[in-house]
């Protein structure tokens, strides 16, 4: 038996060192763990990643033959190069509903995200896309619809049968496909990063350096490092807006304790993603950074991490903080060509 | 062994039967159908043209009728009616069941989009993860007055779960679902539309589960 392990063992090194390395390499579009990250909750057991899976994800990411109308698809709403947020919109628009009361968020480090949307309303990446693919009233519709024009498509009736050796396209089968693409998006490539991995040349700022203090202080309890979230609900003052009376997480809980909170943003990509906020009520970043440092006067709902240690920022600080709040940036992901668009029909 | 043992004494004891739990809706002793007024005494009549409810975690004699609990759930839809058999490979004489009505919440956030968890057939809640449990869908005529009515029926967080377990005893009869009570007991007047989980769609499916006999 002992022998036996021991046999075993260099060969499962190699695989280990071949797996790791493919998964590296840059082509290729699959999930990666980042050193010192926490372990991922999405499972990968469930929906095994493959080039050929992620590629069909990709696809459909970008195909607007998912809309009932062929006109919108998932990247009208999550661009790329805004971090995979709606841009300049403060409201998505495109579907119906509720999804249309809500900023799109950006889309990244999805494989440790527990629970998703600003609610925290779904709980599984692998079901997420028939939120925007449907209607909540009229359930189950769109989604034949689309099914049917999958099915009825030469080139995806190929591309699914050869990855889910399958004949038939069914709702799982979409689901998986499109959750392999959006898990992939891992971005942990920022200034932050490297500075963090200590690499050669690298070094914040002396402005950057004192708005990363100011972070810790203030920030890092609930925006916390490396996600930049907790993933826990709060609210940050910002207040009900009357006219879209979203009560975010006490919707999906009943509680009236959970009135008013909603999930925590990752930080990650920022200066990218605006507006912000779950309404996208602010166009810039600074107006955040403003809203944070006069927070004392806000009317609006405060955790109570915020009475704890008041914010008061003056203006040098502000933009401390603003130039921390920069090196968030991943332009490696942003402009990474293996989550840019694709089509099967181009091949 | 034990099967083949079975197989035999099924062939010569003719009061064995293939255990299986076939649910018919009924009104006031006839077969219930979709889409057919109804009175429900007085000026009040209905009709219902949608139904559906989800069955879970089939014991028969005190064990689950399948290993995997993915594979012991069913949805049972008015409109087909095949769907209203629950087949098992038990043979007994006379069967206890019991079953949930509805599914707990590792049911409702398992993940698996399959077979009768496929959001295609129109049970799946998207905006808060997990399941509508019972769908009834129609209109009612109260004194005259035309009032459509929608219940989707769902829920699995403490205190508004809308799961119960039903414990019935089948023979060869089908379980019979009382649809003159369960019909009757609807708050059309006060809440004509529920759609999310609350006190009264809980209520709505405590009174349901008590009209399987
Ligand atoms: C019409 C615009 C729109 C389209 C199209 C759209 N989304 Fe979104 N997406 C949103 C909005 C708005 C939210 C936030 C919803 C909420 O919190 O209620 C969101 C949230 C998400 C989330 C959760 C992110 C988080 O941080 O919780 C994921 C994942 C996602 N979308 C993926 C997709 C995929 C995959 C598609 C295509 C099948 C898609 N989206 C199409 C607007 C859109
Ligand atoms: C008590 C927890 C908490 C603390 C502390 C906190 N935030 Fe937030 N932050 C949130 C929540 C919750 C939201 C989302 C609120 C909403 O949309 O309703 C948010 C949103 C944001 C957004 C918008 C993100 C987006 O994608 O739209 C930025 C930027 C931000 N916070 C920066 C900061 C900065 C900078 C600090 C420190 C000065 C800070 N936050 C401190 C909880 C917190």
């Amino acid at each position: 038996m002992f022998s036996l392990k021991k046999s075993i063992l260099p060969l499962f090194v190699v695989i280990c060192v071949l797996l790791l390395s493919s998964a590296w390499e840059d082509e290729r579009g699959l999930f990666y763990q980042p050193a010192h990250w926490p372990k991922p909750t999405y499972d990968f057991k469930n929906n095994p990643l493959t080039d050929e899976k992620f590629l069909l994800g990709k696809a459909l990411f970008y195909d607007p033959v998912l809309s009932v109308d062929s006109t919108v698809s998932c990247a009208s709403c999550h661009l790329q190069y805004t971090a995979f947020a709606h841009v300049d919109h403060a409201l998505s628009h495109g579907i119906q509903s509720r999804v249309g009361k809500r900023n799109a968020p950006g889309l990244m480090n999805l494989a440790w995200m527990p629970v998703f949307h600003w609610d925290g309303g779904v709980l599984n990446l692998n079901a997420q896309p028939v939120n925007p693919i449907t209607h909540p009233d009229e359930m189950g519709s769109s989604l034949k619809v689309v099914l049917a024009k999958l099915n009825g498509s030469p080139v995806y009736q190929k591309a699914f049968k050869e990855v889910f050796e399958t004949e038939k396209i069914e709702t799982h089968h979409l689901m998986k496909a499109l959750a392999q693409f959006t898990v992939s998006l891992v971005s942990a490539n920022s200034k932050y990063d490297k500075v963090m991995r200590k690499e050669k040349g690298i070094h914040f700022t002396e402005q950057e350096e004192a708005g990363h203090r100011l972070f810790q202080k203030h920030c890092n309890e609930c925006h916390k490092a490396p996600l930049f979230t907790t993933h826990e609900f709060k609210a940050n003052g910002i207040g009900l807006d009357p006219a879209l009376a979203d009560f975010g997480r006490m919707s999906i809980t009943q509680k009236s304790k959970d009135s008013l909170l909603f999930k925590i943003p990752t930080l990650r990509n920022i200066a990218y993603s605006f507006p912000y906020m779950h309404d996208g009520r602010f166009a810039k970043l600074k107006d955040v950074i403003q809203h944070y440092a006069t927070l004392s006067a806000s009317k609006g709902l405060k955790s109570k991490e915020f009475s704890k240690r008041p914010i008061a920022l003056n203006d040098n600080q502000q933009k401390d903080l603003l130039a921390f709040l920069k090196t968030l940036s991943d332009t490696e992901f942003l402009f990474n060509k293996k989550y840019s668009f694709y089509s099967l029909k181009s091949k | 062994m034990g099967d083949f043992l079975r197989c035999v004494l099924f062939f010569f004891a003719s009061n064995l039967v293939v255990a299986q739990i076939q649910f018919t809706p009924t009104f006031l002793r006839s077969d219930f159908q979709l889409d057919q007024w109804y009175s429900l005494g007085g000026d009040d009549s209905v009709q219902v043209t949608t139904f559906k409810f989800y069955v879970s975690n089939v014991q028969c004699q005190g064990r689950s009728i399948s290993v995997n609990p993915l594979d012991n759930v069913f949805l049972l839809d008015a409109a087909d009616s095949s769907s209203l058999t629950i087949p098992t490979s038990r043979i007994e004489k006379e069967a206890d069941f019991t079953f949930h009505l509805g599914m707990d919440s590792s049911l409702n956030t398992c993940g698996f989009l399959e077979g009768p968890f496929d959001p295609l057939l129109g049970m799946y809640w998207a905006w808060n993860t997990g399941y509508i449990q019972l769908k009834i869908a129609g209109s009612g005529r109260f004194g005259g007055v035309l009032v459509p009515f929608e219940y989707h029926i769902g829920g699995y967080q403490h205190p508004n779960a809308a799961c119960e377990k039903v414990g019935v005893e089948v023979g060869n009869e089908p379980i019979q679902i009382d649809m003159h009570r369960f019909l009757k007991s609807l708050p059309y007047a006060s809440e004509p539309r529920i759609m999310h989980p609350c006190p009264t769609a809980k209520r709505i499916h405590q009174n349901f589960a008590t009209c399987f006999h």
